[in-house]
């Protein structure tokens, strides 16, 4: 069963807000030490395999990715090497040296834990994009890497609050708006947050790309994520304006640095906004990185104090309630699914669309 | 208990009026920046709301500003004043603030208290009566602390130039302790800067003395005449970095002596727009290692640098 939290309160923190030693009980947020397994990992962009073996990372386990007569494989092992080093493969792949791998929405997904437990039917659902991954031209496609663990890179996005002052000469409005509301529903798997803003500054991005004349436009924002992997489904729709739907699949190099093979569904959104806008994440990325980049060593070991939230947190806080719950589930061996998740159930309604693509 | 100091910890030129400024001394990182009445301020460089340095932001209406979301804090009392995209009839609860630290300027320094106990009135640089025209400058050396300063008592030759000055490393007597300042002497002439003097020469018409601070990062060279008049003073603030590196900041003052008393050549150089001093961020590696281990031993008989034991390899 999911439940809805609205926060509306400047405050969603205990009393214990200062720099005081922590309570008995209290558990700080280490992230990078999370490594939760039995999920899948869009490792790549499609075209990205080809017949040409490439290598990505995924919690600092090395995967092969390459393209025989069309079919996908992943390994352990550079091709050509999978007999000689079977005896070093891994729990991964069971022995064999291979993963689990399936194509899915325009990515290559491999399965990261216990190659018995994959199933498709885990595959999270993304309805702006076809199952089989056509219609998603190569300029809907962006890659960016980020200087922190996956976790903080899923923070920046669940507060988007940061937008005003870290790509304010993008977005615009430094804390501007006429109303700014945040809601969040969840699962022990998957975390959903809305914010709905009216009111606000119209973003340089969308006066001078998209278009807007407007002085004012109001914007929804769902971020659908999946905890165990980071995936993050997002759909903000800006009006006037465009909608912006985008699959940002934090992908866990390891402790220090993350990966996202984005993409993006702008088929209803003008030219030139269609083809500028994945552009952007060669400004955003690297602003996110000025501030991520310092900030992931200082979550490497438990501090003695809490973070401060806002109201805007609440979201960010149910995430690391989850997270925390899930890794010490999977510390004690359990790596199942709670009975009130469905990782691969539809999202369309979630998202605020009206149907799927498919 | 453990004694608290007074580390000048940047030039005040270095703090400007907009913009913060992040320094480090040892494992404590701070942001300093100018309230709206243009004085200083020093808060811990991390916002309590996600551990961003505050250095990054920027200072609005005399607040410190984080970069990541807007939280906005007051340099004096730490209280956040301001959370932006919050509606103006919600407040930011009073509990939420940032670590401020005591913070003076003066003599040219920003000074940060770090320790225990309250802070004294007496602030690094009091009482020196520099004068003159003064040069300043900042940089880190790859050097940890302790070796900088030991590397400043036996052979300053190796951070410092000073144009047209050579040093020796004859020594004028044993180191003298005056108050928490380790003083040494030693001879110098008037010369190279890349050479030391002759050492057949009957008597130095200069002494290079050096104050080393027992208790913080603050160090002293003053030139002076053999009759002990005061040419030049070099004022130098250094203090531990990150990675076993030593940043400092520096002001020099060439006295108005110094200009009857040295050579031509030297006056020469001056008009002709050479600085008198320079401190080098990339000291010859070979040169620290050769230098002998003399005077500095008298550093083993002294207290602990202020007990903070980051801050001075034991």
């Amino acid at each position: 069963m999911s439940m809805t939290e609205t926060f509306h309160d400047a405050t969603a923190t205990s009393a214990d807000a200062t720099n005081k030693p922590r309570k008995p009980g209290f558990v700080d947020w280490t992230p990078i030490q999370y490594d939760m397994r039995d999920t899948w990992f869009p490792v790549a962009h499609a075209p990205h395999v080809t017949d040409r073996p490439i290598r990505r990372m995924v919690h600092s386990q090395a995967y092969y990715l390459w393209r025989e007569q069309g079919v996908v494989f992943a390994s352990e092992f550079p091709p050509g090497c999978q007999e000689a080093s079977r005896h070093m493969a891994s729990e991964f792949t069971g022995g064999t040296g291979f993963y689990p791998v399936v194509e899915r929405h325009g990515y290559v997904w491999a399965w990261y834990g216990n190659p018995d437990q994959a199933t498709h039917d885990l595959l999270p659902h993304i309805p702006f994009l076809k199952r089989d991954g056509s219609h998603i031209p190569n300029y809907m496609r962006t890659v960016v890497r980020f200087d922190a663990c996956s976790a903080l890179s899923v923070e920046n996005l669940l507060d988007l609050t940061h937008a005003d002052f870290l790509h304010g000469e993008l977005v615009g409005g430094e804390g501007e708006a006429k109303s700014d509301e945040v809601t969040f529903e969840f699962t022990s798997e998957t975390l959903t947050r809305t914010r709905w803003v009216t009111g606000k500054p119209v973003s340089p991005v969308m006066r001078w790309v998209a278009g807007v004349r407007a002085q004012y436009q109001d914007f929804r924002s769902t971020l659908h994520v999946h905890l165990r992997s980071n995936l993050c489904i997002s759909y903000p729709r800006f009006e006037p304006g465009a909608d912006v739907p985008n699959v940002q699949p934090f992908v866990p190099v390891g402790k220090h640095r993350s990966r996202v093979d984005q993409i993006f569904n702008l088929h209803q959104a003008k030219t030139p906004f269609r083809q500028l806008m994945p552009q952007m994440a060669k400004v955003v990325g690297p602003q996110d990185n000025s501030v991520m980049r310092p900030q992931n060593p200082r979550y490497l070991y438990a501090q003695d104090r809490r973070d401060m939230h806002s109201r805007f947190d609440a979201p960010g806080a149910r995430y690391r309630f989850l997270m925390q719950q899930l890794w010490e589930r999977q510390k004690q061996g359990d790596y199942s699914y709670g009975h009130d998740a469905d990782p691969g159930g539809d999202i369309t309604k979630i998202l605020g669309m009206d149907k799927a693509l498919d | 208990m453990v004694n608290g100091a007074w580390w000048p910890l940047a030039l005040s030129e270095a703090v400007p009026v907009d913009a913060p400024v992040g320094v480090v001394c040892g494992d404590q990182e701070f942001v300093l920046f100018r309230n709206s009445q243009g004085e200083v301020c020093a808060v811990e460089d991390r916002c309590p709301h996600r551990r961003v340095p505050l250095s990054g932001g920027k200072v609005v209406e005399g607040h410190i500003r984080c970069p990541y979301h807007g939280w906005t804090f007051d340099g004096r009392s730490g209280a956040c004043v301001a959370i932006p995209n919050l509606s103006a009839d919600e407040k930011v609860p009073s509990s939420y603030r940032v670590t401020t630290h005591v913070v003076a300027e003066k003599n040219g320094f920003v000074n940060v208290w770090i320790g225990e106990g309250s802070p004294t009135t007496e602030l690094p640089f009091d009482g020196d009566n520099a004068q003159g025209v003064a040069t300043s400058g900042a940089g880190v050396v790859a050097m940890s602390f302790p070796d900088y300063r030991t590397a400043f008592i036996d052979g300053p030759q190796v951070l410092i130039d000073m144009t047209g000055v050579s040093f020796t490393d004859f020594f004028l007597g044993d180191p003298k302790r005056e108050g928490d300042m380790l003083v040494t002497d030693r001879g110098a002439d008037w010369g190279s800067s890349q050479k030391s003097a002759s050492r057949w020469k009957p008597d130095y018409p200069l002494i290079l003395r050096t104050e080393t601070s027992l208790s913080n990062g603050v160090m002293v060279v003053r030139l002076l005449s053999q009759l002990e008049t005061p040419l030049l003073s070099l004022q130098l603030a250094a203090a531990p970095g990150r990675r076993n590196t030593t940043a400092f900041s520096w002001r020099a003052y060439v006295h108005p002596e110094f200009a009857k008393a040295a050579p031509l050549k030297w006056r020469l150089a001056r008009a002709l727009g050479q600085p008198a001093v320079r401190l080098t961020n990339t000291p010859d590696p070979v040169e620290i290692s050769q230098i002998p281990i003399a005077l500095s031993i008298e550093l083993d008989q002294a207290p602990a640098l202020s007990g903070h034991r980051t801050l001075v390899a034991e």
